[in-house]
């Protein structure tokens, strides 16, 4: 019997909870014929306690990368690991929430029926089911409209319904395909309360989506993605400095040429207050448009992984 | 009164349960052998970027240090499926060396238990993956799934358009018309049974056809698969939701038709026709007096040229009898003194028709012996105590402790299709020692004949519940629903709900009796015992040549050729009959409608079939599931 030997092998660490190694997609029609390459040899590491954002233009690749983390599509090339176990392990399930870009529910049963049906799918024992599915359905809002079937939902109400389904296992690892997408002002601000909620508790997030304030608000790292390939992958913060330039507040005088040249020492001279001396951001949605209009004047991959050295030791597979 | 059951085909009791079993393992092991080849030339092919390698043993590759015996077992499977079919063929090549039959026979059963042993492995080998997954299904996620399944088709009202049709055939009995109460009931039962087939399996077949494909198509499967949900148990969830769900209906359904049957027909034949008779049936041949005035035995009696070979003849006023034999009949027949009912019906050929003649029917004698104790040279002594007006004669169990036989006094006129009961004395059944019970059928009129197959006389044993065997018969039904059922889930999870649908309704279509019997005709064509041109290539070859069927033909190398794709054409056909249902196996009901107990046995072979059966389409499942990309 042949064996299956993998070259490579996730990293045995706690910490790194995603794992992917030239992780590419190649969607096939029925006679094995290439219909489109929706990922390109990605490798990224998410870790412990990060909410991880996925940034990039519809049709960039995003929901394909999810749904192979989640074993719903099997990889091209490439490997995909969570917790250490490929897609296909249904172990790992145990641990992850996952909120899908709609969610897909039944739409006959009530909000009730399915925080219990989905209860019962992790083998629940029934005080313990219906314990979590009161607690969620309090905490998404939706206690008024419990008894209701999901096919008289609205649209942000069926997020929420969604999310309380995908955190019925109290998951370490959540992972939010557009977790906004459909939610009001005041919905989107408890959306993202709720994300930055679960990261105090030590929980890990995935996220795409396609509103960079959101992204901005809460993610501590961000992937962009251009047409299947990863074009910038950092901190939030580092990403959004300007590092040529140095921004500088003052208060109490009056700018000049001369000061300009000058700058810490006249500020001292003039007996002014030096308050802040920076280098000033950008808007996330500055960089995005930026990252993207450069990736359609030159095609291909942006983002090489020398710029950020390895965040694993030992990852044995580069770009 | 009734016409008669028609038992073309033995039907499978639980005796046969060793050959049927080594039969599936045989069969299935072949397909399972061939199975494997093909995934591994598939794998050593294109390499690990499939998604079938996560196929048969793909998983079991990556399993670790504590889980390795798996693996071990796995090849230990693989590695002895030569072995044992290397000891089945030396076995039968040894069979062939010697020319005693029956050591033959004994060597050539040999070569069947290491086939079988070889298809054994093979099915291990193939299932491994799945059997060991089988022991990690949570019944509360299977459940679950159920529930849900059970509450979308409830809520989504599929069963609506079903209560609509079940309301009009209620209102069906204003056309039905029968004329002779002894009809009644046999038009009712069979209508209310086809009823209920057709409007259970239209429904659970469409639902689960288009309940996976629905769950992919609408997506709602990502979110179910990606929780610690096993994909088989979707699958079984599924079955399990549908089949409850359905049987439910069945049952409410079966109780309505009871009722409705019972509204329908006459008190009369309420009376004549609510039974469960419990029959025993018995073997016929036919016997003939020789010049020797010795009884020779004959397979068959005289054909008349009808076209249906199911009965065969005898002839008035000749010396031709036939026979019935009961081995190992039951204790309890003969516990207490009493007279044994038999019931009989029979066919009559005429070769004198018309006038009175006709209304009259045919003089026939009916005997019971012990062949223990009966000697045909003590006939005359036999008649004359029957007839003198002494004791004797008057206790029939006294006769037949002392001679071993009983007769009627008088033969019985007998009309056509007319079921007939006689009586003969238990005691009859004493000292029989290891020989079979007779029962003896001849004919007395000149120049009729009479017809008779097997199934004709039984005795019978006991009156059976009659509600229990309607109840009986729904279960037979309740076979064929989850035979659909389950296929109708198996095909989905691969293709889509309308093909699913076709796909499992032409199965079922081609595994109703007759059609099976067409296909087997068809399949004989291949046979070179039943057809001496050969199979199609020869026969080709035979029209070309202008040669007839039975002339010899040249073995030339494109001959031999041509010959062995017709063995493989007879094979691959004698695969296709394997994989497609025979209903012939679970279908009762005709026995409910004819007043017959559907015994016991059968229906548990049945379900074992069944079960068997749905293996290889379950296995099939899993594999086809594990492997398909849902979200794509
Ligand atoms: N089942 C499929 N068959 C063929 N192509 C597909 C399939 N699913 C996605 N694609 C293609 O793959 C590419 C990536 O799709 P994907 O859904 O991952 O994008 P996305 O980044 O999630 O976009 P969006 O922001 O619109 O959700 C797209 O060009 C899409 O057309
Ligand atoms: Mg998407």
């Amino acid at each position: 019997m042949a064996e299956i030997t993998s070259n490579s092998q996730p990293t045995a660490s706690d910490d790194i909870i995603v794992q992917t190694r030239t992780l590419s997609k190649v969607y096939l029609d029925f006679w094995g014929r290439k219909k489109k390459q929706a990922l390109r040899a990605l490798t990224l590491d998410i870790r412990r306690g990060e909410v991880f954002g996925l940034l990039g233009p519809n049709g960039s690749g995003k929901t394909t990368t999810i749904k192979l983390l989640l074993g719903l599509l099997f990889p091209s090339e490439g490997e995909a690991w969570v917790f250490g176990k490929p897609g296909t392990d249904v172990s790992k399930n145990e641990r992850i929430g996952y909120l899908p870009e709609e969610s897909y529910l039944y739409r006959f049963l009530t909000a009730e029926e399915t925080l219990d049906f989905y209860g019962r799918l992790f083998n629940m024992p029934a005080d313990v089911r219906r314990q979590r599915a009161q607690e969620l359905i309090e905490k998404v809002g939706l206690a008024r409209d419990k008894k209701r079937q999901l096919k008289e939902y609205s649209k942000g109400m069926r997020q929420r319904i969604g999310l309380a389904q995908a955190l019925i296992n109290d998951p370490e690892l959540i992972i939010l395909d557009e977790p906004t997408s459909g939610l009001d002002p005041i919905g989107t601000r408890w959306m993202k309360n709720l994300i930055l909620e679960l990261k105090d508790r030590g929980k890990t997030v995935l996220m795409c989506s396609h509103r960079l304030d959101d992204v901005q608000d809460v993610c501590d790292r961000i992937a962009i993605l251009y047409e299947g390939d990863l074009q910038e992958l950092g901190e939030v913060d580092k990403l959004l400095e300007i590092q040529e330039q140095v921004q500088m507040r003052a208060k109490g005088l009056r700018m000049t040429d001369e000061l300009r040249r000058d700058l810490e020492s006249v500020v001292r001279k003039h007996g002014g207050e030096l308050v802040e001396v920076d280098h000033p951001t950008t808007t996330l949605e500055e960089l995005f448009l930026r990252i993207v209009e450069e990736s359609k004047a030159r095609p291909g991959r942006r983002y090489l992984p020398q710029r950020e050295p390895p965040v694993v030791a030992g990852g044995k597979s580069g770009a | 009164m009734f016409a008669v059951l028609i038992k073309e085909s033995e039907n499978a009791t639980l005796s046969d349960f060793g050959p049927y079993l080594l039969h599936w393992l045989i069969v299935t092991g072949t397909m399972a052998v061939l199975v494997l080849v093909v995934v591994e030339i598939y794998r050593l092919a294109t390499g690990r970027g499939s998604s079938l390698r996560r196929g048969l043993t793909g998983r079991l590759s990556e399993v670790g240090e504590q889980d390795a015996w798996k693996l071990r077992l796995y090849r230990l499977f693989v590695a002895f499926i030569p072995l044992a079919v290397a000891v089945a063929l030396g076995l039968y090549f040894w069979s062939l060396r010697t020319d005693a039959p029956d050591i033959r026979q004994s060597r050539e059963n040999l070569a069947l238990l290491a086939a079988g042993a070889a298809g054994l492995l093979a099915v291990l080998a193939v299932s491994w993956e799945f059997l060991l997954d089988l022991a990690t299904l949570s019944p509360r996620r299977v459940w679950a799934i159920a529930r849900v399944s059970m509450t979308e088709a409830i809520r989504r009202k599929s069963l609506w358009g079903f209560v609509v049709i079940l309301a009009v055939f209620l209102f069906a009995s204003w056309f039905i018309q029968t004329d002779r109460p002894e009809h009644q009931w046999r038009i009712y039962v069979q209508l209310v049974f086809l009823v209920m087939t057709l409007l259970l399996l239209i429904t659970s077949s469409i639902i689960a056809c288009f309940s996976l494909p629905n769950d992919i198509k609408q997506q709602t499967i990502h979110t179910i698969i990606t929780k610690p949900v096993r994909r088989f148990e979707l699958v079984l969830g599924r079955i399990v939701g549908f089949t409850l769900l359905m049987t439910a209906v069945l049952l409410v359904m079966s109780q309505l038709s009871l009722l409705y049957v019972f509204r329908g027909i006459d008190e009369s034949a309420k009376e004549q026709s609510m039974r469960a008779r419990v029959p025993i049936f018995g073997s016929l041949h036919f016997e003939e007096l020789d010049s020797q005035m010795k009884w020779r035995p004959t397979a068959t009696g005289v054909s008349v040229g009808r076209e249906w070979t199911y009965r065969s003849y005898i002839r008035g006023g000749s010396a031709q009898e036939a026979v019935w034999r009961f081995n190992r009949l039951p204790a309890r027949l003969s516990r207490s003194e009493r007279m044994i009912p038999v019931e009989f019906t029979f066919d009559i050929f005429r070769t004198s028709k018309g006038g009175e003649d006709y209304k009259e029917g045919v003089s026939t004698q009916l005997a019971f012996v012990n062949p223990n104790k009966w000697d045909f040279g003590r006939y005359a002594d036999y008649r004359k105590l029957l007839e003198s007006k002494t004791e004797a004669s008057d206790d029939p169990h006294k006769l037949a402790r002392q001679f071993g036989y009983y007769e009627l006094k008088s033969p019985l006129t007998v009309v056509d299709y007319q079921t007939y009961t006689v009586w003969f004395p238990s005691s009859l059944l004493e000292d029989l020692g290891n020989e079979p019970f007779e029962i003896r059928v001849a004919c007395r009129s000149t120049s009729q004949y009479l017809g008779m197959a097997k199934a004709d006389l039984y005795i019978l044993a006991e009156e059976g519940s009659f509600y229990l065997n309607f109840m009986k018969g729904t279960l037979c039904i309740w076979f064929v629903m989850v035979l659909m059922i389950t296929l109708g889930v198996v095909f989905s999870t691969y293709l889509n709900a309308l093909v699913s649908l076709m796909l499992s309704w032409f199965m079922l279509l081609c595994g109703i009796p007759k059609l099976r019997g067409f296909i087997k005709l068809v399949g004989s064509a291949f046979d070179p015992d039943e057809n001496p041109g050969g199979g199609p290539m020869e026969s080709v070859v035979r029209l070309l040549q202008n040669k007839s069927l039975t002339a010899p033909i040249e073995q030339t190398r494109g001959i031999r050729v041509l010959q062995w794709m017709d063995d493989v054409f007879r094979v691959l056909f004698n695969g296709l009959l394997a994989i497609l249902p025979d209903l012939g196996h679970y279908t009762r009901t005709d026995y409910v409608a004819e007043g017959f107990n559907i015994p016991g046995t059968e229906l548990a072979m049945s379900f074992l079939i069944l079960v068997a059966y749905l293996f290889p389409f379950l296995l099939a499942a899993y594999y086809l599931l594990n492997a398909r990309e849902v979200a794509n």
